[in-house]
C-alpha cells in the first residue's frame, strides 16, 4: 500500500532524496502502532531501528531506582527511532511510546547502513544524528529554570508542529493531561491549572480533548524564555 | 429619509467615559461558581468606588451592561481622573481583600481584572441601542488586547488583582495632562491590533509584581513562525475571527431564535422581549414596534 503523499518531509526523510526513503521503506518491514504502544523498549537489546512514517511518539526515559518517567523527545512522520543500536552490545536508551496510531519500518542495522553507502547519504545520517543531540542539549539547558507554563506551551506546540501534514486534528493534544505533568515533572494540579490558564487567555479550546486555538500565541509562550 | 438623517449628523453625542471590565480565566472555573462571580463583579466595582472616595460616581454610571464574565459602564467624562487613577487603586485593593474570601468556594477561584477605559461620543440616549458606538467597541478592543492579557499572565496571582488600559485619547487628555492621580510615567505605550481596531494605547498596573517586575511591560521578542506552523496559525486565527454581537428590541410574538449563545431573554411585564444574541449565523425572527415582521440576519 503507498504511503500518502508527504507535503513537507521532515526529520531524517528531509535529509535525504525521496528515492532513497523509499527503497529504505521497501527493504523494512511494515508495522502498525496503537496508541500507548512500545515501539521500543528500554534496555532491550537493539539490532534495527524504525523508520516513522506517520504518527507521533513520544521518547521516555524511566530513572533509576524506578523514580518516574521523564520525557526525552516527542518525534514524527520522517524521524529515525532506535538508530544508535548498531554500535557494539548497545541496549535501548529508552523507551519509545505510540501517542497514536503509528506505522513505522523496522530495518536490521546492517542492511540500514549497506543502503546508507550504497546511495552515499551517510553523511547525512551523522548530521541527523548531531542535530538530535544539539536539540536535547538546548532544551535541557533552556528549559531547566523555565516557568511550567512556557514548558507546557512548548511542549504543545511541539506536538503541533509535528502531527502529520495529513493528520485530521493536527491541534488536538494527544496527551493526557496526567501524561503532561509526568512528562514534565509537574504535579498534575499544577498542569490542570496552566491548562485553565491556557483556555482563558484563548490558547486552548474549552472543554476537553485539549486543543489548540491559537498556535501564534501559542508560539510566543512557547519562545518565552 | 434624507432629512431625519442630516439631522442626526449635525449633533454629536455626549462624551461619556467608558469602562469595560473582564474577569480572567471566567471559563476556567466550574459552571457552579460562575453566576456568583458573575454577580460579584459589579458589586466589586461599586465598592471600589467607594474605597476610592467616590461612591457618588457609582449612582451616575450609565447603561451598565453585564457580558457574563464581564461588565460594561459609562460615567460622565470629566470624572475620567478618578476612574484612571484612584478607582483603579481601589479596585486592586478590593480584589487582593475579595481573594481570602473567595478561597472559601474553591481552592482555585480568583477574580482578576483587565480594565480598559475609553472616551467619546456615546449613544445613550438610543432606545434601541443603549451604550454604543464606536467608542464603546473601543473599550472592548483593548480589554482583549493580548498585550494587556500577558500583563495578568506574567505577574503573580496572588498580588497583581487589576491590569488596565487606557485609550490614547484618555491618556492624553487625562494623564499627560496632569489631571488624576498617576503620572505619564507610570503608563507604558503600546501598540493594539484587535479586530480592525489598530491604535496605540497605554498599559497602567497599579501593583505589579512577579515578571512584571523583572522584565517590564513589554511582550517577549517575537521569534517567527516556522513554515510549518503557519498555515496552522492562519486557520485558528480566522475562526478565533468575527463574532457578531446583535440586539433587538420591540414586542413580539412567537419568537425563534438559532444563535450561538444567548445572553438574557428579559420576559417584562409590558410584553417587550428584549434578547441579545451573540455568534455567527444567527437569525433572529420576531416582529417589530409596529407589528411588522423583522428578520435579522448576523454573519
Amino acid at each position: 500500500m503507498s504511503s500518502p503523499p508527504a507535503v513537507q518531509p521532515r526529520g531524517f526523510r528531509a535529509l535525504v532524496p525521496a528515492p532513497v526513503w523509499r527503497e529504505l521503506v521497501r527493504s523494512a518491514t511494515r508495522r502498525e502502532f496503537r496508541p500507548n504502544e512500545s515501539l521500543l523498549v528500554q534496555d532491550a537489546p537493539g539490532t534495527s531501528l524504525l523508520l516513522l512514517e506517520s504518527g507521533r511518539v513520544r521518547v521516555v526515559r524511566e530513572g533509576r531506582d524506578g523514580r518516574g518517567r521523564v520525557l526525552v523527545a516527542l518525534r514524527g512522520p520522517g524521524d529515525l527511532l532506535g538508530e544508535l543500536a548498531g554500535h557494539g552490545d548497545r541496549r535501548r536508551v529508552a523507551s519509545v511510546l505510540a501517542l497514536e496510531p503509528c506505522v513505522a519500518h523496522s530495518i536490521a542495522y546492517e542492511a540500514f547502513r549497506r543502503l546508507l553507502r550504497r546511495h552515499a547519504v551517510e553523511q547525512q545520517f551523522d548530521a541527523y544524528i548531531v542535530a538530535k543531540m544539539d536539540e536535547f542539549a538546548e532544551r535541557s539547558a533552556d528549559l531547566a529554570g523555565v516557568r511550567p507554563l512556557y514548558r507546557v506551551a512548548d511542549l504543545f506546540l511541539q506536538l503541533v508542529r509535528l502531527a502529520d501534514p495529513w493528520h485530521p486534528e493536527p491541534l488536538r493534544i494527544p496527551l493526557s493531561q496526567v501524561a503532561v505533568a509526568e512528562a514534565l515533572g509537574l504535579s498534575r494540579r499544577a498542569v490542570a491549572q496552566i491548562v485553565a490558564d491556557l483556555r482563558g487567555q484563548g490558547v486552548l479550546t474549552d472543554g476537553d480533548p485539549v486543543e489548540v486555538a491559537d498556535v501564534g500565541r501559542l508560539h510566543v509562550l512557547a519562545h518565552a524564555l | 429619509m434624507v432629512d431625519e438623517h442630516a439631522d442626526e449628523k449635525m449633533t454629536l453625542p455626549l462624551y461619556r467615559a467608558v469602562v469595560v471590565v473582564d474577569m480572567e480565566n471566567y471559563s476556567g472555573h466550574r459552571g457552579a461558581e460562575h453566576p456568583k462571580l458573575t454577580e460579584m463583579i459589579p458589586l466589586v466595582l461599586e465598592r471600589a468606588l467607594d474605597r476610592a472616595g467616590h461612591e457618588d460616581l457609582w449612582s451616575q454610571r450609565l447603561f451598565p451592561d453585564s457580558t457574563g464574565d464581564g461588565y460594561a459602564v459609562g460615567f460622565p467624562a470629566e470624572r475620567l481622573p478618578v476612574l484612571v487613577g484612584p478607582f483603579l487603586d481601589a479596585l486592586q485593593d478590593e480584589l487582593a481583600y475579595q481573594d481570602g474570601m473567595l478561597r472559601t468556594l474553591g481552592r482555585d477561584v480568583r477574580m482578576r481584572m483587565r480594565v480598559a477605559v475609553s472616551v467619546g461620543p456615546l449613544h445613550e440616549d438610543h432606545p434601541d441601542a443603549p451604550g454604543t458606538g464606536d467608542t464603546r467597541v473601543e473599550a472592548h478592543r483593548l480589554v482583549d488586547a493580548p498585550a494587556l492579557r500577558s500583563l495578568l499572565a506574567e505577574s503573580d496571582p496572588n498580588l497583581t488583582f487589576v491590569v488596565a488600559i487606557v485609550s490614547e485619547r484618555v491618556f492624553d487628555d487625562v494623564v499627560a495632562a496632569g489631571y488624576g492621580s498617576t503620572e505619564p510615567g507610570q503608563f507604558v505605550r503600546t501598540d493594539v491590533e484587535v479586530k480592525k481596531y489598530r491604535k496605540p494605547a497605554y498599559l497602567h498596573v497599579p501593583k505589579a509584581s512577579g515578571r512584571l517586575l523583572s522584565d517590564g511591560f513589554a511582550p517577549a521578542q517575537e521569534e517567527a513562525l516556522p513554515p510549518e506552523l503557519a498555515d496552522l496559525a492562519e486557520y485558528t486565527e480566522a475562526r478565533r475571527g468575527s463574532t457578531t454581537t446583535n440586539t433587538f428590541t420591540g414586542n413580539a410574538s412567537g419568537t425563534v431564535v438559532q444563535a450561538g449563545s444567548i445572553g438574557r431573554v428579559h420576559n417584562g411585564d409590558d410584553n417587550r422581549v428584549e434578547q441579545r444574541v451573540r455568534g455567527k449565523h444567527n437569525t433572529v425572527v420576531g416582529r417589530d414596534l409596529n407589528g411588522k415582521d423583522v428578520r435579522k440576519d448576523s454573519r
